[in-house]
């Protein structure tokens, strides 16, 4: 798959705790989240569409997501993603996973400075 | 479809969103429109990762690479065809071997509950025995309740009668079962009633069941038979009915008479078996220690009439009728799963070779975005349909299989006409289809899953990556072992058939035909009588030109003995014979005059059997060598009298002391198998009346005769001899002694012929391998040897190079197949006869004939590598 070699990749599994997290704002379409993620992120991070739907999708399969079409602020209809109840507890699953596995690089980082 | 509607409305969104968020930045419409549209990528891809996380997705993408499949499978036919008729070799040896599993050891047999019918047995030192006398039977029925039902019948359940009706006399095929025994079964009759209760009683007109074959066949499913009278054995016996065609799995009887069982029975002749049925609810267990205390009980009130002091043992029926068979069907089994590895291992190693000629639409594919997920499960399809095409033409394999193996085994394998293909074939070929097609799709795709898809994709043609290499090499190994495997046990099973075949019987085999008559005991009841009617026959028979002796017996060598205690005159019965008891049992045969000049059994003191040994005269009594060495270990046989039957005969005249006048040579007509037996000849005028009685009931009496003619040409003229004597007692079973010691030795043969014959398929297989890999080898190097023969090497230092590789490959994998042998050796123990399992000069053979096969299939391709242009190889890899 053809991939933009100057950006970040995403770890395997980030992309779905960071959609939940933008999900857990409030019901969101797609095209809004990817959005997100661009600004929030200060353009470090691309995500890809043809990681992005599916990703969605199977969070949706999992019921950590459910979806629901209706206007967007332009008018058209659009597929809105909203964090179901279970997805509110992975979402907290996931964060706490996180954060332990960024704590542990980190603390990696700096004792292992030369 | 809807999801996709949706997908493409949702894709949709996120574009028109750009377009509108790009314009609203200040870009022109057009230009927004395009920018959008590259920014978002191969809508297709995304659209294609999302279907690939459906369920349904797998299927649809499997029937889209079976078809992509069967398409690139046309576009290399001679690969397709090749790796389809491997596969489908190992496929049918599976499901043929399969099939004789299913039905003789899978399926019960076909009687209600069939669990529940057990063959009783008496515990013996060696371990059981399935003969019963009358006395025992009538001690185990009278008390027992675990057992619902317990029948007694011959022990040979299809001895040879004599049937008389309207028109002739013909020998048929018959089994005395007492009431019990169609309820044993479970079955009910298809015309008129089974022998039941009413028909063991004695005194009454014996009643006959016809079987439903001999029904058809013989009277044309005539219905109108039940209640006629027919007459067998000189008896007159009405038909009571037809038995159901199951009954034709339990025994081959034409007709099943009645067996009249009296109420207390001193006969201790264990001429009879016992077949039971669990009482519902209650386990085998329960129901043989039941049993097992009744016989003790009976042993210990009656110790001088019972058979059974070490009590009685249970075995289900079916796994009696397998059990001589098992050793050879699991043995059958693990050969022909070896043969299906071969194969499998062998198109593995094609699918690899055809894999680096692809590489290029692996690349493709990979290139357009699929995932490796995706390309596995390509690569795998492609191989299910080569398989599932082996499996079709394995299925056709079997069909011819079935057809034929049990016409190999020769009448030995029980219930042959049972084994017939059903669902469960279908499925199993189904099943090792798919395995196979797995198996040979799974080193490639360990490969591409596994290994750098991309730098192997990109290596050049020089080695197709050493990890490939290595890979086809254990490949080969393993197909080199395998096979060493199965010829190890092929030599093995040859080593003791041959080992079976060429003992020396102690007779002289060729040119002696053999033939049975059922003679009625009704004409003829007495030894005087039979002795009469033999005589005649001889005196006849050897009129006859080509004929140049002839004699009667009461069994041919290699049938089953029919033994009685000896016990030597004088000599008090406690006193023991070198370790041994003073009555020993001994084969008993009574014969005529020229039974030992037909058979060609030497005399080696005194004289044979002659015209003057009546009924009347002094009784003598010829024995074999190794009689004569147990019995009188002086070396003082002649002139010594000896008892036969104490114990078991009461007729004083019977028990008369017999005098020894000869002594002939042993006859080891079951081969080595079982030692000498011990053997003793009685004159047929002077067989005690007991013995006669009881042979003519169960057993028809044999003939040899010593012929110098054709065969064929002398039998009408054999027939005609008989009937002229006697026009009620026909003759049947025409044999050459050869056929009838063949016969004995037929599950050895089949064993072998199988073994081999699954050796022979993987030597081929094995030897396909070594010479594909060495070929392959050489094609893959044609630009190095091109360059070495352009640098000076010289050809044969190639070929040497080669074969020395090839040497290499073909020791190391003989030795781990040997070893692996070792291993399996344990399944062939019961199966070898007169050699070891570790037999030297065997693996010192298959270890030559395994490294000798894999050189040839390494020098062929090997020697064209010498003969490699250098300059047209050079050119030939650019141009590649």
């Amino acid at each position: 798959m053809p991939r933009p070699s100057d950006k970040t990749d995403l770890l395997q599994g980030t992309l779905d705790l960071l959609i939940l997290q933008v999900a857990a704002l409030g019901p969101v379409h797609g095209y809004a989240i990817a959005q997100r993620l661009n600004q929030i992120s200060k353009e470090a991070l691309q995500v890809q569409q043809g990681s992005l739907y599916p990703a969605l999708h199977r969070l949706e399969k999992r019921g950590w997501l459910k979806a629901e079409w209706r206007a967007a602020d332009s008018g058209r209809e659009a597929k809105f993603y909203a964090l179901t109840a279970a997805g509110r507890k992975r979402l907290n699953v996931e964060r706490t996973e996180w954060d332990r596995l960024s704590q542990a690089i980190a603390l990696v980082l700096q004792t292992a400075k030369p | 479809m809807r999801g996709d509607d949706e997908i493409d409305r949702e894709l949709r969104f996120h574009i028109d969103a750009r377009i509108d968020d790009l314009i609203a930045s200040g870009m022109a419409p057009d230009e927004a429109r395009r920018h959008a549209r590259v920014e978002f990528g191969g809508e297709v891809q995304v659209k294609e990762a999302l279907h690939d996380q459906d369920s349904w997705r797998f299927l649809e993408n499997l029937l889209r690479d079976v078809r992509f499949g069967s398409r690139s499978l046309k576009r290399t036919p001679a690969f397709a065809l090749t790796a389809a008729l491997v596969l489908g070799l190992g496929i049918g040896a599976n499901a043929t071997v399969f099939t004789i599993v299913n039905t003789l050891l899978l399926r019960p047999l076909p009687f209600p509950q069939a669990g529940e019918i057990v063959q009783v047995e008496r515990r013996t030192p060696l371990g059981s025995s399935g003969s019963f006398s009358l006395h025992d039977y009538r001690a185990l029925t009278s008390q027992r309740t675990a057992l619902s039902k317990l029948a007694i019948l011959d022990v040979f359940c299809s001895g040879r009668y004599t049937l008389i009706t309207a028109e002739a006399a013909e020998p048929i095929r018959g089994c005395h079962v007492s009431a019990d025994f169609f309820s044993t079964l479970g079955v009910s009759p298809v015309h008129g009633r089974l022998i039941d209760g009413g028909d063991d009683i004695p005194g009454e007109t014996p009643t006959v069941v016809l079987a439903h074959g001999y029904w058809r066949q013989r009277f044309g499913s005539d219905p109108s038979l039940v209640g006629k009278s027919v007459t067998v054995s000189g008896q007159p016996h009405i038909v009571i009915g037809v038995a159901p065609e199951a009954v034709q799995a339990f025994s081959r009887a034409d007709m099943f008479l009645s067996l009249a069982v009296p109420r207390a029975s001193s006969d201790r002749t264990n001429s009879f078996q016992v077949i039971g049925r669990i009482a519902p609810g209650v386990s085998r267990a329960q129901a043989e220690s039941e049993i097992d205390s009744i016989a003790r009980r009976s042993a210990r009130a009656e110790p001088s009439l019972t058979n059974m002091p070490q009590g009685i043992v249970l075995h289900a029926l079916q796994d009696n009728f397998v059990a001589p068979i098992r050793p050879a069907l699991q043995a059958l089994t693990v050969a022909v799963g070896l043969v299906l590895l071969i194969a499998c291992s062998n198109v593995a190693n094609l699918v690899l070779a055809r894999a680096l000629v692809h590489r290029r639409d692996v690349a493709v594919m990979s290139a357009l975005g699929a995932s490796r997920g995706r390309i596995v499960q390509r690569v795998l399809a492609e191989n299910l349909i080569v398989a599932l095409v082996g499996g079709g033409a394995g299925l056709i394999l079997a069909y011819a299989g079935v057809r034929v193996l049990p016409a190999l085994s020769t009448a030995n394998m029980p219930q042959a006409d049972r084994i017939q293909i059903d669902a469960y074939v279908y499925l199993y070929v189904m099943g090792t289809a798919a395995l196979a097609g797995v198996l040979t799709g799974l080193p490639h795709a360990v490969h591409l899953a596994g290994g750098d898809l991309l730098r192997w994709m990109k290596s050049g043609s020089a080695q197709g990556g050493a990890s490939g290499r290595r890979l086809r090499l254990t490949l080969t190994v393993s197909q080199i072992a395998l096979s060493t495997m199965l010829l190890a046990g092929a030599g093995l099973l040859t080593r003791s058939f041959w080992n079976l075949a060429t003992v020396d019987p102690g007779f002289q085999a060729d040119g002696l035909i053999t033939m049975t008559v059922s003679l009625a005991p009704s004409r003829y009841p007495d030894s005087a009588r039979v002795a009469g009617y033999t005589d005649e026959v001889v005196r006849r028979l050897e009129q006859i030109p080509g004929v140049r002796a002839a004699s009667s017996t009461t069994a041919l060598p290699s049938e089953f003995p029919i033994d009685f205690p000896v016990s030597v005159a004088g000599r008090p019965d406690e006193q023991s014979l070198a370790g041994r008891p003073a009555a020993l049992d001994a084969w008993y045969r009574a014969v005529n005059p020229h039974f030992f000049t037909a058979m060609e059994i030497p005399l080696l003191e005194g004289r044979v059997v002659n015209e003057g040994d009546a009924a009347d005269s002094a009784p003598v009594i010829i024995i074999n060598q190794a009689l004569a060495r147990v019995a009188f270990p002086n070396g003082d046989a002649l002139g010594h009298a000896l008892i036969v039957g104490n114990g078991y005969l009461k007729d004083v005249r019977d028990l008369r002391p017999r005098t020894v006048v000869g002594v002939v040579g042993d006859t080891r007509e079951q081969g080595l198998r079982f030692a000498p037996t011990l053997t003793m000849y009685v004159p047929v005028a002077q067989s005690p009346e007991l013995i006669t009685r009881l042979a003519l009931e169960k057993i028809p009496l044999r003939w040899v005769l010593r012929t110098n003619g054709d065969i064929t040409d002398l039998l009408p003229a054999v027939r005609r001899a008989l009937l002229t004597v006697d026009p009620t007692q026909p003759p049947a079973d025409f044999a050459t002694m050869d056929e009838v010691l063949s016969r004995s030795i037929a599950p050895q043969r089949f064993n072998m012929l199988m073994l081999a014959l699954f050796s022979g398929i993987s030597l081929l297989l094995a030897a396909v391998g070594v010479y594909g890999l060495t070929a392959y080898a050489v094609v893959q190097r044609t630009r190095e040897l091109g360059i070495r023969i352009s640098l000076g090497a010289s050809p044969t230092q190639l070929v040497r190079e080669l074969l020395m590789q090839g040497l290499r490959l073909g020791i190391g994998g003989t030795l781990l197949g040997l070893l692996s042998a070792a291993a399996l050796s344990r399944l062939l123990r019961g199966l070898l006869f007169g050699v070891s399992a570790a037999d030297g000069p065997t693996i010192i053979v298959v270890f030559t004939v395994m490294t000798s096969v894999v050189i040839i299939a390494t020098y062929l391709p090997a020697a064209r590598a010498s003969r490699i242009d250098p300059m047209l190889a050079l050119r030939e890899d650019v141009a590649s």
